[in-house]
Parts: C-alpha cells; structure tokens; sequence
C-alpha cells in the first residue's frame, strides 16, 4: 500500500487528566502556530469536542493577555 | 447557584500590601453584590503576551465565586472604572471549583505555572503531535 494509515489519536481523549484550560498556556500554545493562528484539528488531531474546548481556551487565553493574537513578542 | 471565574491583572510593580488592598477591595464589592467567594488568591506575576496600556508585566489575581443574582455586567463596569486593573475577564465555570489554600507570599512566574500543573497532577505539558 502506498499510504500509511497515520491515524493521530486525540491528546485529551488518551490523557483523561490534562484538562484543557485556557490559564494552562503551556498546553494550548501547542495548538497555535507561531503567527498565533489556531491550527485546525486535522492537523492537531484533536477530536472534535476537544478542538472546540481549545479553540474557546486559546481564545480566552488571547483576551487576558496569556497568549498573543499574533504571535508576534513585542521587541524586548 | 451560577460559579464564575474572574482574572484580573494589575500593574506588577506592586507591593504586597498594595495588591492585598485591592484584592480586599474586588472582595468586598463582590460579596456586596451577593456573591459568595470560593476563591480568592495571587495566581503570579508573569510577562503578558501583549502590551496593556504600555505595561509588559503584570500580576494575575484570579477571583472565584459564585451567585445568585448575576452580576458580571456591574462587575465588569466597575472593574472598567477600577484605576489599578490592567485587563480583567470572567468567565462561567460549569461547576463548583475546588476550594484551594491561600499562599501567604506572592508566587513568582515559574510558581504561576507550577500551580497550574498541580491543579491537574497528572497534567503535562508534553503535547507533541
């Protein structure tokens, strides 16, 4: 067979405890390119339910100023 | 009963004294308002994503209640007019949050972090995809 089937299992579906909270930035930065843009779940491989608990995490995250909009640091 | 959840941020450059007072003060109008407090604690200082109102550090205070009589509307206007309150946000918890103990010095970056991790003990930040 030419292609591998290269399932990706969802993260919060195996490790029932990492609980998707937007305070917890060193998990959800995970699921932000370096632009800032939330990656889609076929690229993440996050379930659907999960991808949505992220995507409302990552926002939140934005909006109190733990993660950036653009990814961008400002000049230090 | 409604549980919320506020994450408040004010200037790091202050002191111990100056943020409890505040903190005193967010506690006090919160329970005037009808609300009863679950938690109320430093959760650290950290460097912000972004700059607000020209601050690039901040102290993150996190307030979690719950009420009745909802009152986030009147909250959020107070916390608008509140001078010390960088950036403010609340959020709805689906449950009752866990009760925690209060730390009497203020934690550091890294203890931020740390606390967050022993909210979920088994919880780690090794997400590779």
């Amino acid at each position: 067979m030419a292609f591998m089937d290269r399932r990706r299992i969802c993260k919060f579906c195996e490790d029932r405890d990492l609980e998707i909270d937007y305070k917890n930035v060193k998990v959800i930065r995970k699921f932000v390119t370096d632009q800032g843009k939330i990656m889609p779940g076929r690229v993440t491989g996050a379930c659907a339910k999960h991808q949505r608990q992220v995507t409302q995490a990552i926002k939140r995250a934005r909006n109190i100023a733990l993660l950036s909009y653009t990814g961008e640091e400002f000049n230090k | 009963m409604k549980y919320y959840e506020t994450l408040y941020i004010v200037k790091s450059e202050f002191e111990d004294d100056r943020l409890n007072k505040i903190q005193a003060e967010v506690d006090t109008y919160a329970k005037k308002k009808g609300g009863k407090i679950v938690n109320s604690y430093v959760w650290g200082k950290r460097r912000l994503a972004y700059e607000v109102d020209k601050e690039r550090y901040g102290t993150f205070l996190l307030l979690q209640y719950g009420t009745d009589n909802t009152f986030t509307d009147e909250f959020n206007d107070w916390f608008e007019l509140h001078k010390s309150v960088l950036a403010y946000m609340t959020i709805r918890l689906d449950e009752m949050p866990e009760v925690k103990e209060i730390r009497s010095s203020t934690p550091t970056e890294t203890k931020a972090d740390s606390s967050v991790k022993s909210d979920k003990s088994k919880q780690t930040a090794d997400v590779s995809f």
